[in-house]
């Protein structure tokens, strides 16, 4: 070390100044002397601290100019960030600020079923309340607790429409990785609570993933494959070309039971369903019960229904094995409603089965290899189209509109009354179907019997 | 406080560089020593403060101690002053380290007799006792000169070294303290330093985190007592393998790129380890300080190979033992140090038997490399896993025991074929069944990318080579770059290249989780 240290004051223009042509030639081809000048040592400090402040800014403002996941309310340009693509592998990150932005007064809630199917403009929700679809993909019944209890923290909910699947009460089915409790402003006792937004707010704003984020927004507008509307509700403009090209609607069917029987159903690594898992920490049914309890401290108008599903879908639930849980399952929902709506002398919430063997469910099946045959009511045996949906919530919400008459049997009210009367009446359907279907039903047995764990 | 977050990275650094120099500079060398220290010690406090005590006391106790036993005096009472000093750092070691260990054992074959509270380790207790009792042997033996007591606290506590080592020796850090130039702001320790700490904080954040994505969920599985299929152990076992080495060489070259920025340079800690092609040459590469350390301050006072064949295979094992027991208190960790006690062993039979011929091929040291690094990879496997369960899933899955898992969808693609594969015992089950959010496509590429990374890319100090960026441990041991034209100069590119690294390390300190739900 005994060249003489740069001057602590000397700036970078002087610096720069006073290199000549030949020094910045000989830097720029990196054949310079055999020991660098201290000045070149000055320069190359100057420019990675330079650089690196610039290249920060730049892309810390790009990511919150075209906010790729929606959290910072930034202007939308069409064309350049109107559509974010990315938007739908980030649902609860964006669903946890549209609640704290928005503040709903009622929520639809459930799984994707309910983010696809569920309107939350339908006229008996809109516009008399500021509704929002805050049902998550996938959703455990806990996260569904979580969300429910973050939006009821951020605003006092007057109505809500909590539609339930089966899958989601598995104790051993993980919450989503993109699940975090530290953006919800409630703890699970329902108490409100200060969060720290910093962590969200770094990884949104300088963080690869943001900025890769930002990008793909930019560069894939045209791609509305999965568009999230303003009130949450999950819109796929593409997926009837999407569906036709992946094979039709009987290939969709069978992957979608597919992932029921790899996945949903016996999730990895235990391949297990059951409400309560082996070591008694997780309880579905106990996650359940704090959702009616604060809907019933709150004083909400609360609605539940079981959601519809395609016909198959029971048919792979009897050939996984799954049927008796399954009746379980819906006597426990009907109990715990009639317990803690006693617990708190109040009445008990309405409570509507949809799924089972009805008019809208047993929608025939385009046969394998047809990419043309579209159908009215679902998209694949798991997933109903809106127009279903509309004609869920007419039910739940006691809306009737003559344009689109509900038939009969769909919807069923069940309260302990009723309950085994009406497994029963779904068990001879049951029976029935097997017999008029018999082709649909081996596939479904094969399908089963080739992937089921063992 | 980790080198890999924000606030070291855009406060506690700055800051504690520039009133380093600005004090420095201005001839208060003492003051500036002593805001190092005390920078340091905040840096460890920020983590537990409780333990700053424990940490402080210690510095005073073996300052003294090796004060008395490099003054003149009877060598006998010297010899149990040492003894002592060794003892009591050895029974703290012991006390946080290892109390638990022996509690678990102790209630496990008689029964819960002992009752312990679960005690926190205090960071960095392993590094700084090797450190101290290093000291304190060589201030017996006389090769300590009068340290002065600043230089001392600095030499423990020095942040960059603190937590993860390397393991310094007194001997190459306390005459550097004393150094006037020191002080004087150098824009080309600077620049060199920054630069080596850029490229570990890629290895750390990118790398080593990136890969651990698939290693953590692997591993996981197999505790909790899933026995994991072929690919599955293979990629678990592979992932481990290379996480580790990113994380712990990223570290080492965070640790030497900012001591540089002081103007001190630290020993070499790796040198691409898995490039070795015999397991001796492997303990020359990894962690090199602490194979040092076990070799002068264990192996040698064992009394090393002096003693016939027979007394050194036996040496080498009791060192490889404690060295396992010295990564952390569990019996993996022995299986661990067991099983490369025995790697040495063989590897050291077989030198003598052929005297290293088979080095000199192409061939043999191909072979040569393969046995080595397989050896290494399966080693890893209980170093890692929590439980004997876990090693046996991992290992039995290696050799196929598992069975082997396909992707469902690869069944109806392979028709016939695939059916056929079925009958001799393939599932279908997917290729990381058990391994949740692993995708085989994105795993395999990783793994892939990172070998290449490892086996055929120069290293931080290979690249830094002129302007030796750490002490070595083996002379020559940083080897000239096959392309010169790699070496890093102070020009625009080297500039360039460095600030892209910098803001992508930075980008990459945090992740956006993502969750994407099945469907077309």
């Amino acid at each position: 070390m005994n060249k003489p240290a740069a001057k602590p004051n000397s700036s970078l223009l002087s610096r720069l100044r006073s290199a000549g042509p030949a020094t910045i030639s000989s830097r720029l081809l990196g054949k310079g002397p055999v020991t660098p000048s201290e000045r070149q040592f000055a320069a190359y400090l100057d420019t990675i601290g330079i650089g690196a402040v610039v290249l920060l800014t730049i892309i810390i403002l790009m990511n919150y100019l075209v906010d790729p996941y929606s959290i910072f309310g930034s202007p939308s340009w069409e064309g350049i960030n109107a559509n974010k693509p990315e938007l739908f592998k980030h649902l609860r990150l964006t669903k946890a600020y549209a609640v704290k932005t928005r503040k709903p007064d009622a929520l639809v809630i459930g799984s994707s079923r309910t983010e696809h199917g569920l309107d939350p403009e339908h006229p008996a929700l809109f516009p008399e309340f500021n509704t929002y679809n805050l049902a998550l993909n996938g959703a455990t019944i806990y996260e569904n607790l979580r969300y429910f209890q973050h939006a009821n923290a951020e605003r006092r909910l007057k109505k809500v429409v909590l539609a339930i699947d089966f899958f989601q009460f598995n104790a051993y089915r993980p919450n989503a990785p993109d699940f975090t409790e530290k953006r919800l402003s409630s703890d699970i006792h329902g108490d409100k609570r200060k969060i720290a937004i910093i962590t969200d707010m770094l990884e949104t704003l300088a963080s690869v993933d943001a900025t890769t984020a930002s990008l793909k927004t930019l560069f894939q507008q045209a791609n509305r494959d999965n568009v999230i509307l303003p009130r949450g509700q999950v819109e796929q403009p593409d997926k009837e070309a999407i569906v036709m090209m992946h094979g039709g609607r009987h290939e969709a069917a069978l992957y979608s039971e597919l992932n029921y029987v790899t996945h949903l159903f016996f999730p990895r690594p235990h391949k297990k369903f059951d409400f309560v898992s082996e070591d008694g920490s997780t309880n579905t049914f106990d996650y359940f019960r704090r959702i009616l309890e604060e809907a019933h401290r709150s004083k909400i108008e609360f609605y539940m229904l079981i959601s519809p599903a395609h016909a198959r879908q029971w048919e792979l639930t009897a050939s996984t094995g799954l049927w008796d849980k399954w009746e379980t399952w819906k006597r426990e929902i009907v109990r715990l409603n009639e317990e803690i709506a006693q617990e708190r002398r109040r009445p008990p919430f309405p409570l509507w089965d949809f799924s089972g063997f009805n008019t809208y469910t047993m929608e025939a099946l385009p046969v394998l290899g047809d990419k043309e045959t579209m159908m009215r009511w679902f998209w694949e045996s798991s997933h109903y189209r809106k127009e279903l949906g509309d004609l869920v919530l007419d039910r739940v919400l006691n809306y009737s509109d003559p344009n689109r008459p509900i038939a009969n049997d769909f919807g069923v009210l069940l309260t302990s009354e009723n309950v085994e009367k009406h497994l029963a009446s779904i068990r001879e359907a049951h029976q029935r179907y097997r017999q008029s279907h018999r082709e649909e039903v081996k596939e479904i047995d094969d399908l089963v019997k080739k992937y089921q764990p063992h | 406080m980790l080198f890999n977050s924000y606030p070291f990275i855009f406060l506690f650094l700055p800051v504690s560089l520039f009133v380093f120099f600005a004090i420095g500079s201005r001839g208060h060398h003492r003051v500036a020593i002593a805001w190092l220290i005390g920078v340091s010690l905040f840096f460890y406090a920020w983590w537990n403060p409780a333990y700053l005590g424990l940490l402080l006391a210690s510095i005073l106790f073996n300052y003294a101690l090796g004060i008395s036993l490099s003054s003149e005096g009877h060598s006998s009472s010297r010899k149990w002053l040492l003894i002592f000093g060794i003892a009591v750092n050895l029974s703290l070691l012991g006390y946080y380290k290892y109390a638990n260990f022996f509690v678990d054992n102790i209630n496990f074959v008689f029964g819960d007799i002992l009752a312990v509270e679960a005690i926190i380790l205090p960071l960095g207790i392993s590094f700084i006792t090797f450190q101290k009792i290093a000291y304190l042997v060589d201030a017996y033996k006389g090769e300590t000169k009068e340290y002065n007591f600043l230089h001392f606290c600095l030499f423990v506590t020095f942040f960059p070294q603190l937590i993860a080592g390397p393991i310094v020796h007194h001997r190459e850090m306390m005459p550097q303290f004393a150094r006037d130039d020191l002080y004087q702001l150098s824009v080309r320790r600077h620049a060199v330093g920054f630069t080596i700490f850029t490229i570990g904080l890629f290895k750390k954040v990118v790398l080593a985190d990136g890969i651990a994505a698939y290693a953590t969920p692997a591993f996981h599985a197999a505790d909790s007592g899933i026995a994991l299929t072929f690919f599955e152990a293979w990629a678990g076992a592979l992932a481990y393998t290379l996480q580790l080495y990113f994380d712990f060489s990223g570290y080492s070259d965070m640790a030497i790129g900012l001591a540089r920025m002081f103007g001190i340079r630290l020993p070499l800690n790796f040198n691409s380890p898995y490039k070795s092609t015999n397991i001796i040459d492997f303990w020359r590469r990894w962690h090199m300080t602490l194979s040092r350390f076990v070799r002068d301050y264990i192996y040698i006072p064992l009394g090393g190979n002096k003693k016939g064949p027979v007394r050194r295979h036996v040496n080498l094992m009791v060192a490889m033992l404690l060295a396992g027991l010295w990564h952390g208190a569990g019996w993996n960790f022995m299986v661990w140090g067991g099983l490369h006690g025995g790697f040495l062993i063989v590897n050291h039979a077989w030198r003598s038997l052929f005297g290293g011929r088979a080095a000199t091929t192409r061939m043999g040291r191909a072979f040569g490399w393969t046995v080595t690094f397989l050896a290494v990879v399966a080693a890893w496997v209980p170093f890692r896993a929590e439980t004997i369960t876990g090693t046996k899933s991992i290992w039995f899955g290696m050799i196929g025991a598992n069975g082997v898992s396909l992707e469902p969808e690869a069944l109806r693609v392979l028709g016939r074929f695939g059916e056929w594969l079925q009958g001799l015992g393939v599932t279908f089950d997917g290729i990381f069944a058990h391994v949740a959010g692993a995708k085989p496509e994105v795993a395999g590429s990783w793994l892939l990318a990172l070998m290449m990374f490892v086996l055929f890319l120069p290293n931080t100090q290979q690249l830094m080579r002129n302007y030796h960026p750490a002490f070595e441990t083996y002379k020559g041991e940083i080897q000239r770059l096959r392309w010169r034209w790699m070496a890093w100069r102070p020009t625009v590119i080297w500039a360039n290249l460095t600030m892209l690294l910098f803001v992508f390390d930075v980008l990459s300190l945090t992740k956006v989780s993502e969750f994407l739900y099945f469907q077309f």
